[in-house]
């Protein structure tokens, strides 16, 4: 019932609704009869507030306001609603009564005439307010919303130096506007989606039209019909239930709490998804050099952030890496190291009663169980967890010889770099410990082999019809002006062409360029 | 899914079981070798070994890398070098070991190439150590000298050789494989590094002095440090040192340092006899000059780069006869030469080839540029 699936061609032209609630029926018309019914639905939920109302110059007529506590704005309902009714002198006789009520009388900007019981919860409970009038057939919604939010703030997670510091909050509507305000064309699509069976989450689903291909669109709308979960509680959920590769490590769905990020990623013809109550918004399809951009890349000199990409690029190596190498080098290919450094890191070694390999484990496992408790400690037992993590672990384990210094020296680098890719932690976390295993039995053999799987799999990753890695056929500078480095902005003449059918983005600077660029 | 799970799963099993004799062998469980001192005892015939380890016990997180010095005794090197192990908790491990010193008994009695045979068959120790022979009674005494850089005298050594050769001009470095190559190569000489024992203030030092000559690979003659330069300039191996002389008439002396030298040999054979025409071009500076010699004076340094000339000509000629009339080989490596110009004409000419080289005539022109005065105008 409901079922979003391929034989139903639906392009987005009618109201989508991909949830499937148990049908309720709809209002009788009958007033007291709809009354009892719906106390009997909202039974045992005493946040629901029945507001009776006689209304009319003799209070004849039987009214009633049906909210709920805390969701909707009472001054508005005070003024807008109440005031005017109770103030009606005339009752409207005529056949379409209900519309005189909401063109005349109520001062509210955003009504509607609704029958369908289940669309009534959905939207109560989402702080619109309903009124039954006795004798009118349909309830009346208004729109009354008036909910505790956030504020906007710079996001936590992705702080920059300089560019704009909005971030998104948990309500769509004011995620929605800080984009529109962005992007002030009539070509920005935003299309609303209901999923969730129980949370009955409000989805948006935003693009722009001449720019995002139309078959990567429908190849969205096609998986999020598929969903039938009872709730979406973050962009999560959606993000593993419509993702390609669902066992891959690797992301094939982009995030971001940014505006301008979501902006710029629709520019490149890229679609975003908004989902109520989070902040996180997606963006797909996902290019594999998305793990090494920022968004600071392109508000900074493109000297200095191709020098940044180039970085976070070799920090994923090295995170990845660095322990499997140590491993390899100290255990099996001890001729790989220049003399003076192999003394000194056989000193250390010699005193130390664990074998490098399980060395490495323990010390990686420790690390993760620091950075684990850094996320889950309350703030203020920080300072000792750090004083402890920092100075007992590596300082006393050192001196106590129960750990080799250049041990220390290896997780610290392995530390340090997986910061540079925190949208890939996932995957380093695997690698590194897959690495490790391999070049514990097989020295650099193993790694290779590693390497080389990995290389496999990334290559091999999908995101809605797009390889995420192997999309360059040819190589030339517009295909690589965004990957590894950061072309400067006058040279940014193509959008990535796998993205887009519309791939031209400075029309006039691409004149007479058709050879040079293509 | 299942199935690929099950695959790769077995993959890594594989990995794991099938992994051949590429053994882990921790850095805790191996001995790092640094070099090797090879003896022989003439009378039982028996080598004996002394081998330099790291002493990675005592050398601490402040203090100096020490070394320890293991004997050994064995009817052949890799004998004696596998009874070391008897003494030992962990194995040897040669790959960063960097010299080998030979005893001047052993290359003179047996020659060296079964020593750098058997380090070539094995598997660990680099292509790139330093081949030197001893001067003293036996390459031990070497090894068991004080270093002024490190405790390591292995590692000293090597990198006193290395160095030498850019600087002084007083030794050259032959690593293992250009070793084997020189024994091997149709026409060339091996020569090797000297070193000595002497006294440095209280502390004995090991002191580059000359390189050793050899007829095919056995021990034949010395060269002293001051010949080993105009050897260097024959082979064209030149890469920095000093030549200090008398100035013609005046009685007082000059110091020049070589900071680029070219030599271009030619050979060339007429009628059973051999002809060495070597071309020298030597770029020089000025480094000291005891007399009132005014070197601003572009005609007193044309008579200077004359006299130059006339003093590096007249050495390598001295050095050359002395090759053909002392040692009678071919010191040289000039037959290298004549193979590569007339294979055909070298297989006839081989097996005589000493003789014909010491009936060899010799020319020799030394271009000297002096490039650098040193001179301050309005000093």
């Amino acid at each position: 019932m409901g079922r979003f699936n391929k034989s139903n061609k639906n392009n987005g032209q009618e109201n989508m609704d991909f949830s499937s609630p148990e049908n309720l029926g709809t209002l009788s018309g009958n007033y007291e009869e709809d009354i009892k019914w719906l106390k009997e639905i909202f039974k045992d939920d005493d946040s629901i507030v029945f507001r009776r109302l006689n209304i009319g110059v003799d209070g004849s007529i039987n009214a009633s306001l049906i909210f709920f506590d805390g969701l909707v704005d009472s001054a508005i309902i005070d003024n807008n609603i109440i005031k005017p009714l109770t103030e009606l002198e005339q009752i409207p006789k005529e056949k379409s009564a209900e519309d005189i009520f909401l063109s005349k009388v109520v001062q509210i900007d955003s009504v509607k005439k609704v029958k369908d019981l289940d669309e009534i919860i959905q939207e109560i409970t989402y702080g619109d307010t309903l009124l039954v009038i006795d004798g009118i057939g349909e309830g009346l919604l208004f729109s009354t919303k008036n909910f505790e939010s956030r504020s906007i703030s710079e996001p936590e997670g992705e702080k920059i130096l300089s560019g704009p510091r909005e971030g998104f909050t948990e309500v769509i509507i004011t995620n929605l506007s800080l984009v529109r305000r962005k992007l002030r064309t009539n070509k920005l699509k935003m299309k609303y989606f209901k999923l969730g069976k129980e949370t009955n989450t409000q989805i948006c689903v935003a693009y722009l039209d001449n720019i995002a291909a139309p078959k990567t669109l429908k190849e969205l709308y096609r998986r999020l019909g598929q969903i039938d979960i009872d709730g979406i509680l973050d962009a999560n959920y959606i993000n593993e239930l419509i993702r390609d590769n669902p066992w891959s490590p690797f992301r094939s769905i982009g995030y971001t709490e940014r505006p301008d990020v979501v902006s710029a990623k629709l520019l490149e013809g890229r679609i975003a998804i908004f989902v109520d109550g989070t902040p996180v918004v997606l963006t797909l399809p996902y290019l594999f050099i998305e793990n090494f951009q920022s968004n600071e890349d392109y508000y900074l000199s493109f000297y200095y952030t191709s020098f940044s990409r180039i970085l976070r690029i070799l920090g994923f190596f090295l995170t990845t890496l660095v322990p499997a190498i140590y491993i390899a080098v100290t255990a099996f290919h001890q001729e790989m190291l220049p003399a003076p450094l192999l003394i000194s890191v056989a000193i250390e070694r010699q005193k130390v009663p664990l074998p490098a390999a399980v060395e490495a484990f323990i010390m990686l496992i420790v690390f993760e169980i620091l950075k684990e408790t850094a996320l889950r400690m309350q703030t203020n037992v920080g300072q000792a967890l750090s004083i402890v993590g920092a100075l007992v672990l590596g300082q006393a384990a050192v001196e106590a010889n129960l750990v080799a210094a250049p041990m220390i020296i290896v997780i610290a680098i392995t530390g340090i770099t997986s910061i540079l890719v925190p949208r890939m932690n996932a995957p380093i976390f695997l690698i590194r410990f897959i690495m490790l295993i391999l070049a514990s039995f097989l020295g650099f053999f193993g790694v290779t082999i590693g390497f080389a799987l990995m290389l496999t799999h990334i290559l091999s990753l999908k995101s809605f019809g797009n390889w995420q890695l192997a999309s360059a056929s040819k190589l030339n500078y517009q295909t690589i002006k965004d990957t590894i480095i950061r072309g400067p902005w006058y040279r940014m003449i193509l959008r990535p062409r796998q993205l887009t059918g519309n791939a031209v983005r400075q029309k006039n600077t691409w004149r007479g360029h058709d050879e040079t660029y293509d | 899914m299942m199935r690929r799970m099950i695959s790769f799963i077995s993959m890594i099993l594989c990995c794991i079981f099938l992994s051949g004799c590429w053994n882990y062998k921790g850095l805790d469980d191996i001995d790092i070798v640094t070099g090797l001192a090879i003896d022989k005892d003439q009378g039982s015939d028996i080598y004996q070994i002394t081998i330099e380890i790291v002493d990675t016990q005592t050398s601490g997180r402040e203090g100096e890398i020490s070394a320890k010095y293991i004997d050994a005794e064995g009817r052949t090197i890799f004998d004696a070098i596998r009874n070391s192990k008897k003494k030992l908790i962990n194995k040897l491990y040669g790959g960063n070991m960097q010299t080998l010193i030979i005893s001047k008994e052993i290359a003179e009695a047996e020659g060296v190439s079964i020593i750098i045979e058997e380090l070539l068959r094995d598997g660990e120790p680099r292509e790139t150590i330093s081949i030197v022979i001893s001067e003293e009674e036996t390459a031990k005494e070497i090894l068991l000298t004080d270093g002024i850089d490190s405790n390591i005298i292995s590692y000293e050594i090597h990198e006193m050789i290395t160095e030498d050769n850019k600087v002084t001009a007083s030794t050259v470095d032959m690593p293992l494989y250009q070793t084997y190559n020189s024994i091997k190569g149709n026409g060339k000489a091996l020569v090797l590094p000297v070193v000595r024992r002497i006294n440095n203030i209280n502390k004995n030092v090991v002191e580059g002095n000359g390189i050793a000559l050899f007829k095919d690979d056995y021990l034949h003659g010395f060269l002293s440090p001051r010949d080993t330069m105009y050897y260097l300039f024959i082979v064209d191996r030149v890469r920095g040192g000093v030549i200090s002389f008398p100035i013609g008439d005046l009685d007082e002396s000059i110091s020049m340092e070589i900071k680029d030298s070219k030599t271009d040999t030619k050979i060339s054979s007429n009628q059973n006899k051999i002809y060495v025409d070597i071309n020298v071009k030597v770029k020089l500076n000025i480094m000291e000059v005891k007399s009132q010699l005014n070197i601003s004076n572009v005609d007193e340094r044309d008579k200077l780069e004359t006299q130059t000339e006339e003093y590096i000509e007249k050495h390598i000629t001295e050095l050359f006869e002395k090759a053909q009339s002392e040692y009678e080989i071919d010191i040289f490596g000039s037959g290298n030469l004549l193979y590569k110009k007339d294979p055909d004409l070298w297989r006839k000419i081989e097996t005589h080839w000493d003789e014909l080289f010491q009936s060899a005539v010799i020319k020799v022109k030394v271009e000297a540029d002096i490039i650098s005065s040193g001179v301050l105008k309005n000093y």
